[in-house]
């Protein structure tokens, strides 16, 4: 009972993103402008272009590019509206540095509230509308992919978080599965994360 | 006092040198009984923040013998022949959540081999960096040990304190996980002190307060996965009343000019550990009081050299073994990271407890697995 | 007439135990006729009914099953014959007679299927213990009656007596090792164990009931209809927890036997205590589960016999589309689940049970009501055990798919216990009723009640509904779209690895104190009965005050149990010859 109160005594502390503008981005997880030729060691800059699929945010373009603190670096390629009221979600890791579990994971925190948007964790792909992939691809989680992926009813998203899962981004290669949502950064952050995923259930 | 920390690539590791050793092979035996089957558990399921699995050997509730493989997600990092800078990128992204721990220790390797003085202010910097890392390492696995209680409000807020340190890191460091902060020759940072520490010192302890006092948490801490060895590591050990901290040692960091207090319990259990994380977090905010933080740089140079870095990241001692050949690239690197020694001990403390021990335990080491399978190519 | 059929029935027996020396399937088939007039008899006694219908399926399922060498069959038929004689008896030494031709064949048949020496011995023990009691129950009334035949006994004692003695074989707490140690250490072949399981311990319902009738109600035997009732409830409980930690195929069954005599044994109770139309109605109850039981239990130890191995952990099975409907119906039906057979007497157990604490409606009312709760939670235990059986038999373990004629037995006792339920209303004649209102025609309710009407179920409708709401939901919504896919196993390939060991683990955790489990490094080591060790050391003592009698037929030879059994029998023929 006292631990209800304590609940009740520290109020909502939840934010008011999406409608209002997010708080205290750290700058390296957001969109990046500038021009200039430089030396980037994932060539997601080229040709005085920037494409956030490929960026590792090493900060090796800085000065000449800067982070703009947008943090609307990510692309649905699909939504599909019978997830708006209830969307449940899969996370799989196939090779992660740990990074996107802890920021996925963050998303349950008062801060963000995924769960507000009627979005959620699941603990089988039985029950997930969407697969959430992270990580390079690694020969272990090859075959658990494989059958996650057939293991969930359609109709199903599949979602690639980080730069690992779309493009491989620095350490190796990314997953053999075509993304419906790609959220890019390295790891991407959570602000990144809940817009995605509130577009990606079709709202 | 001499311990033993690990193995380091082909070297044993001590806390006041290395020497080359053979790898001991630990052979634990369980033969086939009646009843007993493998109740898997991973590499992909609810509950498991990363890919690991876990073979429970069990006639059904009681534990006999707990097998775990964290190389299902194990990665190739492909650093040899690579700059200093450039294999920086790759170990920054061994483990996001320990990063400031895994590139400080590489960089004290390199600074040590190449006879590199680093400025004090620096060092300072890096205490802060592995401090505020601690907090938060050490608030998740809190976060955890009352997720796997079902403890939402507990939970919920220290998982709000999780996130505020992040930001925190986030607005000084330009990066929640330290990507690109350090690098040879110097660091990324945001001058001056750390604001908002006394909200989240202020916060925590209210919560800690509260769930020592509160009886059906701590019943499923007390007594779960006790474990005494001498070769353990970190808060593993500090919960077993050894005092074992690379911070207490001679390590290459100013640790004693922040009049560093070691924390330690007696009862060598998931409850131990859970306190000497506790108790950390206020004596690393204690700390990160004393630090201001200051932009510095150095000289970098080129020579041919070998050393050891080794620092104490959240769950114990982390060190690399680097080479680095003349022309300033990396021709050799050992890795032992703490998660490896840690998920021996999990193993052999899970013996004999029964299922419901097994998500505290297993949390209460906080293990992290990317850390674990990495190869280095 | 009736004695003519019986005397053809004997008859038949007869010859089919010579024949069957000969050629054991045409002495089955010889039994299978027998049994199928016993049914015939059995329109008007409902003990020759339950007898007739597992005998006809035990002969039909012999047929395909036995292949244990030329001494089963005799033997098996031979004990059949005793029962028989039981039922027919009309006095004290027809009574003894067949009771012990019954039993002497079955310590044959466990000797010469035995691995270890005890059972047998134990089995004989107890089962000699029993008919002391018995004998010397009748020894008594012969005393105070002056006459051999069964009339009115003024005194309980005789009563009191022979139930013990009855107790004893029916294995009800505290004589359970009576009962499973010779099935599951013995490991007598499945035809056996079901006659063993099903009806020999019928015979000790019969008994009671019988003695029970013939004595004159007094308060004594109300006080003593509390003492069954208590022994019946912790029967329950204690047989459908040993149940549900047993590892042995055939000894999960023997358990579940305990199980369900301890709830007739319950009904017994209620059937002393009350008077008038509660104390026919608890009788009714009490004929009704022993049919439930008998029936059921058939068929599941027909499951039983059809698995290779004895631990349901290791065992080897085939898997058929039949043997999966039948084991579910059987196993529904034993849990005590509607509309089979078994939860017509369950309910009408606990029914009963609730109506005597409410007439009853004094500090004694708690009785029955703790005794009811304890056969609720024994219930529980016991669909978890018949789970687990039916899990590890048919359903969850991967094995080979094939049908065969046994397990098309199984099948066809699965059928009977279901409808057998919808036509239960002819053994409770006059607790029918109807509700027009609700569209249930007269007589399609079952009513219990203790003058007053209490409570009704109406079996034959749950089973029509079963199949309405199944056919409107097709209808309506038609053919249901299915995908398959594989079962997710934590991204691995499927692994059948949960043991039945472990399914029960939880409850021999939870219980350590009264089961005594003890963890080894490589074993989980418990007392599968508690109550185990002082019988056997009673048995021991048993032994040592028979020391010459046991040295000469307790050795497990088959010769001396022949011997024994043939002297028995030439003692009684001529008794029965002077009288």
């Amino acid at each position: 009972m006292s631990w209800f109160l304590k609940g009740i005594k520290r109020g909502i502390r939840t934010e008011k993103f999406p409608k209002e503008k997010p708080l205290e981005v750290a700058p390296w997880s957001t969109q990046i402008e500038g021009e200039g030729n430089v030396n980037c060691p994932t060539n997601a800059i080229e040709d005085n272009k920037w494409t956030q699929e490929k960026c590792i945010f090493c900060r090796r373009c800085f000065p000449s590019y800067k982070p703009t603190g947008d943090v609307n670096i990510f692309d649905v390629k699909k939504r599909n509206p019978t997830f708006r009221k209830s969307f449940y979600i899969y996370p799989i890791d196939v090779g992660t540095c740990g990074g996107c579990n802890l920021e996925l994971k963050l998303l349950t925190s008062p801060q963000y509230d995924m769960s507000r948007f009627g979005i959620f964790f699941t603990n089988t792909p039985r029950h997930a509308d969407a697969l959430l992939v992270m990580g390079i691809m690694t020969e272990g989680m090859r075959e658990a992919l494989m059958r996650a992926y057939e293991a969930m009813p359609e109709p199903k998203l599949i979602i690639l978080l980080g730069v690992c899962a779309i493009s491989g981004g620095l350490l190796g290669l990314p997953p053999e599965i075509k993304g419906d949502v790609r959220i890019a950064g390295c790891p991407p952050n959570p602000y990144t994360i809940l817009k995605a995923l509130i577009e990606a259930k079709g709202d | 006092m001499r311990r033993k920390i690990g193995k380091l690539g082909k070297f044993c590791l001590y806390n006041d040198g290395y020497v080359e050793c053979e790898e001991e092979i630990e052979k634990r035996t369980y033969s086939p009984a009646y009843g007993s089957f493998d109740f898997v558990y991973g590499p992909s399921a609810g509950g498991l923040m990363e890919s690991v699995r876990l073979d429970i050997i069990t006639f059904g509730e009681y534990i006999r013998n707990v097998i775990v493989n964290p190389y299902y997600k194990s990665r190739t990092i492909k650093i040899k022949g690579k700059g200093i800078n450039d294999a920086l990128l790759y170990i920054e992204r061994i483990n996001a959540p320990f990063t400031a721990s895994h590139t400080i220790a590489f960089l004290m390797a390199i600074e040590k081999a190449l006879g590199i003085e680093v400025p004090y202010e620096l060092l300072l910097d890096r205490i802060a960096e592995i401090e505020l890392e601690r907090i938060r390492n050490n608030l998740l696995v809190i976060e955890r040990l009352t997720e796997s209680a079902g403890f939402q409000v507990p939970m919920n807020s220290l998982l709000w304190l999780v996130e505020k340190v992040n930001r925190i890191i986030g607005k000084y460091f330009g990066h929640r996980y330290f990507f690109g902060v350090n690098y040879y020759g110097g660091i990324n940072v945001e001058e001056g002190k750390i604001k908002d520490l006394e909200i989240i010192e202020k916060e925590f302890n209210d919560l800690f307060n509260s769930l020592i006092e509160s009886r059906i948490f701590i019943d499923r801490l007390q007594g779960n996965g006790i474990i005494k060895d001498e070769e353990s590591i970190g808060p593993v050990a500090r919960a077993a009343n050894l005092e074992y901290d690379a911070r207490n040692e001679e390590i290459g960091l100013p640790y004693k000019d922040l009049e560093f207090k070691i924390s330690t319990y007696d009862s060598a259990d998931a409850f131990g550990r859970f306190i000497v994380r506790g108790k950390e977090i206020f004596e690393s905010l204690n700390m990160l009081s004393r630090i201001n933080l200051k932009k510095i740089e150095y000289k970098g140079k080129l020579a041919e050299g070998k050393a050891i870095g080794r620092v104490e990241s959240p769950s114990g001692d982390l060190a690399y073994y680097v080479e680095v050949s003349n022309e300033g690239k990396i021709s050799e690197i050992y890795l032992l990271s703490p998660s490896s020694v840690n998920i021996k001990l999990f193993s052999k403390s899970m013996v004999k407890n029964i299922f419901t021990d097994l998500p505290f335990n297993w949390e209460s080491f906080g293990i992290w697995i990317s850390e674990i399978g990495v190869k280095f190519e | 007439m009736i004695k003519m059929l019986q005397l053809l029935i004997l008859f038949l027996l007869l010859v089919s135990i010579v024949i069957s020396l000969f050629n054991r399937k045409i002495g089955y088939s010889l039994l299978g006729i027998a049994s199928a007039l016993i049914i015939y008899q059995g329109l008007h006694c409902i003990f020759f009914l339950i007898a007739g219908i597992v005998w006809l399926l035990s002969s039909a399922f012999s047929i395909f099953y036995d292949n244990y060498g030329k001494w089963l069959s005799p033997l098996f038929i031979t004990s059949i014959l005793g029962m028989y004689i039981v039922l027919i008896s009309n006095n004290y030494l027809e009574f003894l007679a067949g009771w012990e031709i019954m039993s002497i064949p079955a310590y044959a048949i466990i000797g010469l299927n035995k691995k270890i020496d005890y059972p047998a011995f134990t089995f004989m023990a107890f089962g000699e213990l029993s008919t002391v009691l018995i004998l010397s129950a009748f020894i008594y009334s012969y005393s105070i009656t002056d006459n051999i035949y069964f009339t009115e006994l003024s005194s309980p004692l005789p009563f009191i007596i022979s139930t013990f003695g009855f107790i004893v074989k029916m294995g009800i707490f505290p004589f359970l090792v009576m009962e499973w140690l010779p099935i599951a250490h013995g490991s007598a072949p499945a035809n056996s164990s079901a006659i063993l399981s099903a009806t020999m311990t019928l015979m000790g319902v019969y008994g009671i009931i019988k003695i029970a009738s013939l004595t004159q109600r007094t308060i004594v035997t109300q006080d003593f209809g509390f003492i069954l009732l208590g022994m019946g409830s912790f029967s329950v409980f204690f047989g459908a927890l040993y149940a549900y930690v047993s590892e042995h195929v055939k000894g999960l069954l023997a358990f579940s036997t305990i199980e369900n005599n301890g709830s007739i044994l319950t009904g017994i109770g209620v059937y002393l205590i009350s008077q008038g139309v509660l104390s026919q109605f608890a009788l009714d109850v009490t004929l009704v589960f022993a049919l439930a039981h008998s029936i059921a239990k058939t068929g599941l130890f027909f499951i039983s016999g059809s698995v290779e191995g004895e631990s349901l952990t290791y065992i080897k099975i085939a898997k058929s589309l039949r043997g999966k409907i039948g084991g579910i119906l059987l196993a529904s039906s034993m849990s005590g689940l509607l509309p089979n057979i078994g939860g017509v007497a369950a309910w009408g157990l606990l029914e009963s049970l609730f109506m005597l604490a409410y007439v009853e409606h004094s500090v004694l009312s708690i009785i029955p009501i703790i005794s009811g709760s304890i056969v609720a939670m024994g219930e529980g235990l016991a669909t978890g055990a018949l789970i687990k059986f039916i899990s590890y038999t048919q359903i969850f373990k991967l094995g080979k798919t094939e049908g065969s004629a046994k397990v098309s037995i199984v099948l066809l006792v699965g059928i009977i216990v279901l409808l057998l339920g919808s036509v239960s209303y002819i053994f409770f004649r006059g607790f029918t009723a109807g509700a027009p209102c609700l569209g249930m025609l007269e007589g399609l309710l079952i009513i219990s009640s203790y003058g007053e009407p209490f409570g009704g179920i109406s079996p034959l409708y749950v089973l029509l509904l079963l199949f309405v709401i199944s056919l409107v939901t097709f209808g309506i919504f038609g053919k249901p779209k299915i995908r398959r896919s594989e079962t997710w196993n934590n991204g691995e390939k499927i692994e059948d690895q949960y043991s039945s060991f472990a399914l029960a683990n939880n409850i021999r955790m939870m219980l350590s104190k009264l089961l005594r489990t003890k963890i080894l490094e490589n074993e989980v080591v418990f007392s599968a009965d508690i109550f185990w060790e002082a019988m056997y050391s009673l048995a021991k003592a048993y032994k040592k005050f028979s020391r010459i009698l046991s040295t000469s037929y307790m050795n497990s030879s088959l010769s001396y149990y022949i011997f024994y059994m043939i002297l028995a029998f030439i003692i009684i023929t001529l008794l029965a010859v002077i009288i």
